[in-house]
């Protein structure tokens, strides 16, 4: 009996010892600003995870993320925008859109605003360097819905779009690109329609639009693809290039009343000057690459090219990624970048500065690497080391 | 191939149905030998029984030529076992001694269920649910506080929860009612809105679950046991507490005992306005232009819960040993007050819903000579809920909200609707001496429909699914019963079928798949003394993909044909030993558990943002358990009981492969799930303190959780790096009994020293509440 009345004791003396001890997970606080930001996901779900790993740069050392990674998962998420140092989000499910900082290790709230104006972020494009410009549907996809963004005060100017054309019958909601651009004055987006049943429009309308006015101008359709493209922050689908000509992309639409398959996926151009698509160029991803596009990357490397994201294999739904370059004046393909090994990818795992498009591919090896292409030179060379075994690397962004 | 083992068995079963019984007769009298009237008499391990008459005289027939152990209870007696030859014909004489201290209907003398239960091969939580029956709980928080299990709720009375019984969860854990699925009487049978009072016990099988619960549970079964004595009795309670909180239990039974006809009545009815106090959560200050922390309370949480259940049938007949014909009714109305965070505010969600169910079961022990018993229950149900949305609103805490977009994402009345047909026959055939097999066969269908009633009046694609479960066992007692062997092998079959789009047709065509495993286990149990015993269990399981799983939703979700079930190896060894010297008693258990599950489903995101569910994850857990319970001349009673359980990832590859790059988490601790934790209750009692025939009892008891990390340990700096913190909750009762427990008032306090709580990050739980509860139970 007394062994017995011993164990109980050294039980209870166990609860009550750890009831008395406190760990809440350390306090040294640590540095973790970069001038680069990779955006890691670990772990699948529920228990998949993002940190933010901080790098100084992206062609040399080897880092890893133990102990270095800034948990954002319970605040933001890689849909986020980026610009100056900052990253802002939109949570769609609190009904809030905030301004945050990675300081000291952590993720810091400069300020949050109560936001619903938009059913979930579908575009945005920059007029300045303090003022955003986000689109999306509302409504339950009834209105095309605009909120202007003083991204320094943090004040938020909403507003519908009226003049864009009616939901055809048979048709009940909007979807709305996150292709939009802004240049000379004017904001481009492109538009399609919804049945009940989720299937798309066979085609889609490119939106002129003035700004600040925000008034419907010249609507174009398209029926080659029900496709629109998407920059909600996940993706990065058009650009304005050095001549002022936008370039976008479409995206993948699985079910179109046009199709049997995958809607195509198309490169469209409206050139300087313009408010409508170039009629006469429409470039078809796979005429070009033999190869499909893979979902929303599509950047301007500065010199005439640009850099675009493709499915090189797919198994089990599951896909392996290249990359090639295509000459933007004639929609051509300049070549692959064969050095570039094939791998998984996050949804912006490229960062194109100053001429250089810096790739971060997770490899499925023991070492991945950020490979490195030089668009003057052409050349592909081997940047940072990351440490294997990720989930995917879901952005890289420049910070300062 | 069990179905021919069946249609083998049918002819025989057949010619042998009505065979003699054997008889026993007796007299039940007091110490003065006066005879009871009214008192119970069971044949142990069967529902055959009987009710002595005004002479204290009882007729029992018993399946089973030979010997049988018959127990004796009756109000104010202490409960008799005797072992009887049915053979010897003669008439027995039972003498009942009375018990002075049977007042709050505890039992302490002999073996209890519960206690027999516990010295099974199995690993079981045997849970007497009469001894919580003056508390206000329901089951979840009996559950809850034994070891290795952990319900982890997201609000007060009707929340959603999550249940881990050795840190398996989710549809890892299937849950029964009389070895019924619980969800055959609705999904608003769900075990935190269960009264205590319905129950007369509750079976935690943890990994290895007997055949007779024919399930695809991975990670164990719970099996809720209603009062299957035949005695005349009614129970009532009705419970009141903070934030308006009304829960009410009634079950009884009438036994008319001239034709053997029982009719069985049982229902509950719970009412919260769950308004409890929110600290420091966010609200828009427009004055000060951002968000301030208050304390507000809950605002749209409103739960009721009803059920209703009527059984009429017939005991104790030749051909039947029961049969009854039965129904329930359940229905629920819920206010939605926030998303999985707490910073997700709904204020006009709501979900409401009604189940029926109709049932018929029947039992027949004795059969072929005494070797053979049968029991069958098949029964129709149906499951309908609405989740309605229909505001475009964001709430804050304070109550105010701003117009935007619907709360939970869609705009929305969306119906669920759920037929389901179920059947279960169930079959022990005793070879020989110490040897006997069980066969089982589960027949689960359920056809599920899913639609928006403000697009369309019904779903253009539901799924159905069929599941065919059959086990067999084989049961072996060596060494003059001190050894006993239970080999276990099961089948599973899946049936799906569901309307799929095909996209070159361009219509939808029905798709279906039928798939067949095999799971297999043992469970042994070896007794030293009559008081001790070690025991070990393990089984290779499964839990089986749903049509959502493997069809997709044709939109959003692809399909995925190929995915597998669910599995895992199980294996729980561990101990037991009892002492009684004098008045003082002490049980105690211990136990270690190794779970390897393998092949965990989840939704993967395609190139094309298209979902599609796939076999990702594997998880390695490995854990301690043990409790220990004094009880002293019914005085005082203790407990103590603490689990340890080390779960990690166990995916070698990253994304679904099976070569390349180690992935980051293998081998790292599973994050956001509490691993060390322990539970502590002390109570005293004394009876005739407050008047003759009455006892006054208090109880204490506290919930301990370690902490534990919200994402992975190794990655993130100290600074974003999030911990769940201790918590340590404690409650306490008093109980005032009256006329041998017929008058029982209670009152309660949880969480009394008002600490934050919370199961989920951040999604508090209700502080400090009090509760007052009446019971009336007449037996």
């Amino acid at each position: 009996m007394k062994r017995l009345f011993k164990t109980i004791s050294g039980l209870a003396c166990l609860l009550l010892l750890n009831a008395c001890s406190k760990n809440d997970g350390g306090t040294t606080p640590t540095t973790n600003k970069g001038s680069f930001n990779l955006w890691v996901q670990v772990g699948s779900w529920p228990n998949a995870n993002y940190y933010v790993l901080g790098l100084n740069n992206l062609t040399t050392d080897t880092v890893t993320l133990s102990g270095n990674g800034v948990d954002v998962t319970s605040i933001l998420n890689n849909s986020v925008i980026s610009r100056g140092g900052y990253y802002y989000y939109y949570n769609t499910t609190e009904g809030r859109f905030g301004k945050y900082q990675l300081v000291n290790g952590a993720v810091s709230s400069v300020k949050q605003v109560p936001f619903t104006n938009l059913t979930s972020l579908a575009g945005h494009t920059w007029i300045n360097d303090s003022t955003l410009v986000m689109v999306g549907a509302f409504n339950g996809g009834k209105n095309v819905n605009y909120s202007t963004v003083n991204v320094n005060s943090m004040t938020i100017t909403n507003g519908t779009f009226t003049g864009l054309p009616a939901i055809p019958t048979g048709y009940t909601t909007y979807r709305v690109g996150g292709d939009i651009q802004y240049v000379n004055g004017n904001l481009f987006f492109g538009i399609t329609y919804i049945n009940g049943s989720f299937v798309a429009y066979p085609g889609h309308v490119m939106v002129q639009a003035s700004y600040p006015g925000f008034t419907v101008g010249t609507t174009t359709a398209e029926s080659r693809t029900s496709g629109l493209g998407n920059t909600s922050g996940y993706f990065a689908t058009s650009f304005v290039d050095k001549n002022k000509d936008m370039y976008y992309l479409t995206s993948w639409v699985s079910k179109w009343a046009d199709g049997t398959a995958n809607a195509p996926i198309y490169i469209y151009r409206i050139k300087n000057g313009q408010t409508k698509p170039d009629d006469a160029y429409h470039v078809k991803v796979t005429d070009i690459l033999s190869r499909e596009a893979a979902s929303g990357l599509f950047m301007d490397l500065g010199n005439g090219n640009a850099i675009l994201k493709y499915i090189e294999t797919t198994v089990n739904n599951e896909s392996t990624y290249g990359y090639a370059i295509i000459n933007l004046a004639n929609g051509t393909q300049v070549r692959k970048l064969t050095e570039v090994p094939f791998g998984g990818s996050g949804e912006r795992n490229v960062l194109v500065e100053d001429g250089k498009a810096y790739i971060a591919v997770l490899s499925g090896t023991a070492k991945d690497y950020i490979w490195v292409y030089d668009a003057a030179t052409d050349k592909v060379t081997r940047g940072t080391q990351i440490q294997g075994g990720y989930n995917s690397f879901s952005r890289l962004d420049k910070m300062n | 191939m069990y179905y021919f083992r069946v249609l083998q068995l049918l002819p025989l079963l057949l010619f042998t149905l009505f065979s003699t019984a054997q008889t026993i007769t007796g007299t039940i009298k007091n110490e003065q030998s006066q005879p009871i009237p009214g008192a119970a008499i069971q044949v142990a391990n069967t529902s055959t029984g009987s009710i002595s008459d005004t002479n204290g005289r009882f007729t029992i027939k018993v399946p089973n030529a030979g010997k049988v152990q018959i127990t004796v209870t009756s109000v104010g007696f202490l409960p008799y076992t005797k072992e009887v030859d049915t053979r010897s014909g003669k008439a027995i004489t039972i003498v009942l001694q009375a018990d002075a201290h049977q007042i709050d209907g505890v039992q302490v003398n002999g073996k209890s269920e519960t206690r027999k239960l516990k010295e099974t091969g199995f690993a079981v939580n045997a849970i007497d649910a009469k001894q919580f029956a003056n508390a206000t709980a329901d089951l979840g928080q009996v559950l809850n506080r034994t070891t290795g299990i952990k319900m982890r709720e997201q609000g007060g009375v009707g929340s959603d929860f999550n249940f881990s019984i050795n840190g398996l969860s989710g549809n890892a854990v299937k849950f029964f009612i009389d070895g019924v699925p619980l969800d055959m009487m609705g999904s608003t049978m769900k075990l935190n809105n269960i009264p205590v009072n319905i129950a007369d016990r509750v079976e935690v099988y943890k990994g290895v679950s007997p055949v007779s619960l024919g399930s695809d549970a991975l990670g164990g079964s719970v099996n809720i046991v209603t009062n299957q004595h035949l005695y005349n009795y009614l129970d009532a309670s009705y419970s009141y507490g903070s934030f308006n909180t009304h829960q009410s239990a009634l079950t009884g039974q009438y036994i008319h005992k001239p034709t053997g006809i029982v009719a069985k009545l049982s229902g509950f009815y719970n009412y919260s306005d769950n308004n409890y106090l929110m600290r420091g959560v966010e609200v828009w200050d427009a004055n000060a232009n951002e968000y301030v922390e208050k304390d507000f309370r809950r605002f749209h949480d409103q739960y009721r819960s009803v059920m209703g259940q009527a059984e009429i049938g017939i005991v104790n007949k030749k051909w039947a040993d029961l049969l009854f014909v039965g129904g329930s009714y359940t229905h629920f109305n819920k206010d939605v007050q926030t998303g999985i965070v707490q910073t997700v505010v709904y204020g006009a969600v709501t979900k409401n819903g009604h189940g029926t169910n109709f049932n018929v079961r029947y039992k027949k022990d004795g059969l072929l000579h005494g070797r053979l018993g049968l029991n069958v229950y098949a029964a129709t149900a149906r499951d309908e809920y609405i989740l309605t949305d229909t505001t475009r609103r964001k709430y804050y805490w304070d109550g105010s909200y701003i117009t935007g977009n619907p709360e939970t994402g869609s705009y929305r009345v969306t119906y669920v609707i759920r037929p389901r047909v179920f059947g279960r026959f169930n079959a022990n055939y005793k070879i020989a001496e110490n040897h006997t097999v069980n066969l089982n066969y589960n027949f689960d269908q359920t056809k599920n429909e899913t639609y928006n009633s403000l697009d369309t009046d019904h779903d253009d694609s539901p799924g159905k699914i069929g599941k065919h479960l059959g086990g067999l066992s084989y049961q072996m007692e060596l060494l003059n019963k001190r050894w006993t062997n239970t080999f276990i092998g099961k089948y599973y079959g899946l049936q799906l079928s569901r309307l799929q789009y095909d996209y070159t047709l361009l219509k939808n065509i029905l798709q279906s798949t039928y798939q067949s495993y095999y799971g297999y286990g043992v469970a042994s149990v070896f007794k030293l003394t009559d008081n001790a015993g070690i025991k070990a269990s393990f089984e290779h399981t499964y839990r089986l993909q749903m049509i959502s799983e493997v069809f997709g939703d044709s939109y959003q979700v692809t399909n995925n044909l190929s995915l597998k079930p669910e599995q895992s190896d199980n294996f729980n060894a561990g101990g037991f030993y009892s002492k009684k010297i004098a008045a003082h008693e002490l049980y105690a258990e211990a136990a270690g558990f190794y779970r390897s599950a393998k092949g965990f489903i989840y939704a993967s995101q395609s190139d094309n943002n298209q979902l599609q569910y796939k076999n990702l994850s594997d998880v390695l857990i490995k854990g301690l358990e043990a409790e220990i319970r004094y009880t002293w001349n019914r005085l005082i009673n203790a407990s103590v009981n603490f689990t340890y359980q080390n779960a990690t990832d166990n995916t070698k590859f990253a994304n679904g492969g099976s070569s390349g790059t180690i992935s980051a988490t293998y081998k790292n601790k599973i994050p956001n799930q509490p691993w060390m934790y322990g539970n502590a209750e002390v109570g005293i009692g004394k009876n005739n303190l407050l008047g003759k025939d009455s006892r006054l009892q208090f109880n204490w008891s506290s919930q301990y959780t370690h902490w534990y990390y919200r994402s992975w340990e190794g990655f993130a700096t100290q600074n974003s790096l999030v911990v769940i913190p201790t918590q340590f909750v404690h409650n306490a009762m008093v109980t005032w009994s009256l006329h041998q427990s017929r008058y029982n008032i209670s009152a309660e306090c949880k969480n009394i020293t008002n600490v934050l709580a919370f199961d989920n990050f951040r999604l508090q739980k209700p502080g400090r509440a009090l509760y007052i509860k009446f019971r009336y139970f007449l037996k």
